[in-house]
């Protein structure tokens, strides 16, 4: 061994530290940390929102996901204690909590366990009432053209009990969809005869959202003797059911509030 | 980049170093809800886009004007949503594989 080795080295037995740079270069220095998943989109034209893997999310301004991502937020910004704390960031290649995002992830995706246990079926799009906030395109109550055809209810009764969800709920829509309750009657029947048919029946709870119009005895009796839950809407004092939810020649305020009543004493409290 | 307007169509050239071919594909999906979109590979290797239809040609010069600096700012935020995906590949594959792996338990 050269002398000039012999200086710049430790003896034998002893760990050579020569060629190593010196600890303190190895701190967290700087705007130095690690980005975990995230996405972010333009809310307004002066925000935006960030979003992680588990919907986490921080609304700021324009500009704040480009800083992030290249490393220009400081240690000392109260930005960076937000980003650290709600898993934008982090200041090791693996987050000490770990194990909390893992469990909130599982627990986000928990449905994909079961798969799809809601199933929704839209029976008619008529309806009696023009609801302000309506989604559907609805027609008049005597076009029973838009109601769904039984071969249609039969492939999308299959297709729901072909889920792997042991609990399912099959919910009728419309429209109204009391309008259609031949197709109801058909399809509640038509799907427990099936389900007693399969290898392992499910559990199904039956619900038909209304706006309770078309309520009469035969289908108060049906929902009691089927178990149906009823799912209605009342929007509060009657002049902002009344605006909301209009029918013509009727207030809809009124006849809702009875209708809710007459249901709860038939079916029961928790039936509605 | 060069954006410029010609026989009534936006052009945009980008160099695929800076913008990959992934980055300009999800960038401009959303400009087909209002233009047709072509994209594809001139000389020099160059990725270029083409915007045609949606008016373009009876767009006042304010207008276009804004549209590129929209497509401008499109662009950069996609690169940076791919640098994050890349930079957070392997601790994101971590905690889904560590998510599921407790469904088996």
């Amino acid at each position: 061994m050269k002398s000039r080795d012999r200086k710049n080295t430790q003896r034998i037995g002893e760990t050579d530290l020569g060629h190593y740079q010196p600890p303190e270069k190895f701190l967290l220095s700087g705007n130095h940390y690690y980005l975990l998943p995230f996405s972010f989109a333009d809310v307004t034209s002066q925000k935006e929102v960030i979003v992680n893997e588990l919907g986490d999310y921080i609304l700021s301004d324009i500009g704040t996901s480009q800083r992030i991502i290249t490393r220009n937020v400081s240690p000392e910004d109260p930005l960076f204690a937000d980003l650290c704390a709600n898993f934008f960031i982090s200041t090791k290649p693996v987050p000490d909590l770990m194990d909390v995002i893992t469990v909130r992830y599982g627990t986000k995706k928990a449905f994909l366990d079961s798969f799809t246990s809601l199933h929704i079926f839209v029976l008619t799009l008529r309806c009696t009432n023009s609801c302000r906030y309506c989604q559907v395109s609805r027609r008049t109550s005597d076009e029973e053209a838009y109601d769904i055809r039984l071969d249609e209810l039969d492939n999308a009764i299959g297709m729901m009990l072909k889920t792997p969800s042991k609990d399912i709920t099959m919910e009728f829509q419309g429209g109204e969809p009391l309008l259609a309750f031949n197709k109801l009657k058909y399809a509640v029947l038509r799907t427990k005869e099936r389900n007693r048919d399969l290898p392992q029946k499910k559990n199904i709870t039956f619900v038909v959202c209304t706006n309770l119009m078309p309520l009469n005895d035969e289908i108060l009796a049906f929902c009691f003797e089927h178990g149906i839950y009823i799912s209605t809407s009342y929007d509060g004092p009657d002049y902002i059911h009344n605006y909301n939810r209009p029918i013509t020649g009727r207030k809809s305020h009124d006849c809702t509030l009875r209708a809710i009543n007459r249901c709860r004493d038939y079916l029961g409290q928790d039936r509605v | 980049m060069e954006i410029f307007f010609q026989d009534n169509k936006l052009i945009i050239r980008v160099q695929p170093e800076v913008y990959s071919l992934d980055v300009v594909h999800k960038c401009f999906y959303w400009y087909t809800e209002r233009f047709y979109v072509s994209i594809g590979i001139v000389e020099k290797g160059l990725i270029q886009i083409e915007l045609s239809g949606g008016n373009l040609k009876d767009l006042p010069e304010a207008d276009l004007e804004s549209l590129k600096i929209l497509i401008g700012r499109n662009l950069v935020d996609y690169k940076l949503r791919d640098i994050v995906s890349k930079e957070t590949m392997n601790v994101r594959d971590l905690f889904i594989a560590k998510a599921f792996a407790s469904f088996e338990e």
